[in-house]
């Protein structure tokens, strides 16, 4: 991959969070890139790193956390490093986030309606009431929601668990932004609905060229979404490579021990290795 | 583990003629809600019945806003019901009052499907646990703060935190403590592990294993992972559409499952290229 083809690029990227009176190092020197229309995985342990760099990536930190080292940038211009944070120019039009906890990416005091009209309203200049009607009910029905008219009326605790998440990813993709950075996007749908929205986070790459960061827990999620995949392990990002080659002959013990840590589907866990 | 659905029984036998009665009964529960501005009636769970006899681990899988949580929260006396009976541990919630439900509360822990959003963001974990340990004040014996850490995988530095500086997994394991340090006779868990890796869900889920075998308890585990409820659970109980297209004993209706949707979930379990391939 060329410079020129890179949409997001981390480089030696270093993370600290302060707690008590101690400083901790969370993210240590971490590369990274995502191409336009490529799905990039960040897999890896819990506690690993995953959500912190995700997050880094819209400047979307807690407030005892600091970036100590390193860059990114988003299509050539630099966004983050110890020194600048340009990441409010970029969030919502060129990058959006889905969070972990869909509590976090929606307004309990606000509609559905109400705040996907708000993003179209604040990132789309000039955007009509007809359009973004238009646009609400068709990004809800492209995340395979049914009843999108309902939805649309619900406060977000009104609605199950899935269709927060789903309505989530909604408000991040509604804008159509060039980068996507969805942090354990699905895991509260069940495994048909949760094959739908791959299958159409896939086609937001492919078709709209949206480079996508998916962190996710799950290998096997991640070998049925993505083109590379990087397996991140106390902080730092352990392998990185196309999925077949890290899943089907994985270098790092850590790896092989999440794959061995598999259930498998006829039988218990196996041992770990 | 007997369950049913609009007065048929999907289920033959009893599992267990444990000599208590059943941890929690359910007959013919509904829960509708009201949608704020057409004012009309949402039916999230539409006539379930679930009996669950000490020691049952019973999975609850369906299609996402089948009414897994709103069963769960009505089942605990949490959320709102419309008709229908519930017994817990043998208390009909309709003759309980607040406070005789509030005691039962150290007995039947909840786990909730978003983990910070349910831990309270003033509180480090070591102030939790030890408000929890004032709710059962004649309680000589506790795990200790680190013990019960090590116990889900976290460190003694975890017991200074508080919720928004832990991890997605860190904040569910937490949870997990919580509900366990109170030894309780039930719990519900709604996708207590979904953000949990492969390797760290699998201590979990020995864990939640050997405490329910220890303890007799029972749990009501809401999962969408159908590999770890086969892994889990003695009985499963598939939701569609606020109702219970299929239920019995986990083999049996993992194995041959009867219903076109259960059969659909199966097939849409993820990794088939990677199993395929290796
Ligand atoms: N605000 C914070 N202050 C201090 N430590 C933090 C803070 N946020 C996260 N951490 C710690 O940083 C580490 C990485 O957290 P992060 O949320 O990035 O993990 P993760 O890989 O997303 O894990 P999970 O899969 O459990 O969500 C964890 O050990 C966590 O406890
Ligand atoms: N307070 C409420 N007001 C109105 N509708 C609600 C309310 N709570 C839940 N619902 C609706 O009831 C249905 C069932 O929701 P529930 O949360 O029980 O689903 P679930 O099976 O837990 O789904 P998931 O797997 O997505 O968490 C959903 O359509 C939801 O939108
Ligand atoms: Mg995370
Ligand atoms: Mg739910």
């Amino acid at each position: 991959m060329n410079a020129g083809g890179t949409l997001l690029e981390v480089s030696d990227l270093t993370v600290t969070a302060a707690v008590m009176d101690r400083s901790l190092t969370l993210l240590h020197g971490v590369s990274l890139t995502v191409a336009p229309g490529e799905v990039v995985g960040l897999v890896g342990e819990s506690g690993s790193g995953k959500t912190t760099l995700a997050r880094s990536v819209l400047g979307l930190l807690e407030s005892n956390i600091t970036i100590a080292g390193g860059s990114i940038s988003l299509r050539g211009e630099e966004i983050v490093s110890p020194a600048a944070d340009r990441t409010v120019s970029i969030r919502g039009k060129h990058a959006g986030m889905v969070f972990q906890d869909a509590s976090r990416s929606l307004n309990p005091l606000f509609t559905v309606r109400s705040q996907l009209a708000e993003v179209l309203r604040r990132h789309v200049p000039g955007i009509g009431k007809d359009q973004i009607a238009a646009r609400s009910a068709q990004v809800l029905e492209r995340m395979r929601i049914a009843d999108t008219g309902r939805v649309l009326d619900s406060y977000p605790h009104q609605l199950s668990g899935g269709l927060r998440q789903r309505v989530a990813i909604g408000l991040a993709v509604v804008t159509e932004p060039a980068l996507v950075v969805a942090d354990e996007c699905t895991t509260a749908l069940d495994v048909t609905t949760q094959a739908e929205v791959v299958v159409l986070l896939r086609s937001l790459a492919a078709d709209l060229g949206v480079g996508l960061l998916f962190v996710t827990h799950d290998l096997m999620l991640a070998s049925d979404l993505c083109d590379r995949i990087a397996v991140m392990y106390q902080g730092e990002i352990v392998e990185l490579g196309a999925v077949d080659t890290v899943l089907l002959h994985p270098e790092v013990d850590y790896t092989k021990r999440l794959l061995a840590a598999v259930p498998q589907w006829n039988g218990a866990t196996s041992p770990h290795a | 583990m007997t369950s049913t659905s609009h007065g048929t029984s999907l289920v033959g036998a009893d599992s267990s003629s444990a000599p208590a009665g059943p941890v929690l009964d359910i007959t013919d529960l509904v829960v509708e809600h009201r949608r704020e501005k057409s004012r009309e009636l949402f039916r999230a769970v539409g006539g379930v019945s679930l009996s669950m006899q000490p020691g049952d681990t019973v999975g609850v899988v369906g299609e996402s806003g089948s009414g897994k949580t709103t069963l769960a929260m009505a089942a605990t006396g949490l959320g709102p019901r419309t008709s229908g009976k519930i017994e817990l541990l043998g208390r009909d919630l309709d003759t309980l009052s607040k406070q005789q439900l509030r005691a039962l509360r150290p007995e039947v822990q909840v786990v909730f499907q978003d983990p910070h959003g349910s831990l309270d963001p003033r509180q480090s974990v070591r102030s939790g646990f030890r408000e929890l340990r004032r709710l059962q004040p004649k309680r000589t014996s506790w795990t200790d703060d680190v013990a019960l850490l090590d116990q889900v995988r976290l460190g003694p530095e975890m017991l200074d935190r508080y919720p928004h500086q832990l991890s997605g997994g860190q904040a569910q394991r937490v949870c997990i403590a919580r509900a366990l340090l109170m030894r309780p006779r039930l719990i519900v868990a709604d996708e207590p592990t979904s953000g949990l890796d492969v390797s760290v869900q699998a201590d979990v889920l020995d864990l939640l294993r050997e405490s329910l075998a220890d303890s007799g308890a029972s749990m009501l585990f809401i999962s969408h992972d159908l590999a770890v409820v086969r892994n889990l659970c003695s009985h499963v109980m598939v939701m569609l559409h606020g109702e219970v297209v299929e239920a019995g004993p986990t083999e049996e209706v993992l194995n041959a499952p009867r219903h076109d949707y259960t059969r659909k979930l199966l097939a849409a379990m993820p990794g088939a290229r990677w199993r395929e391939k290796r």
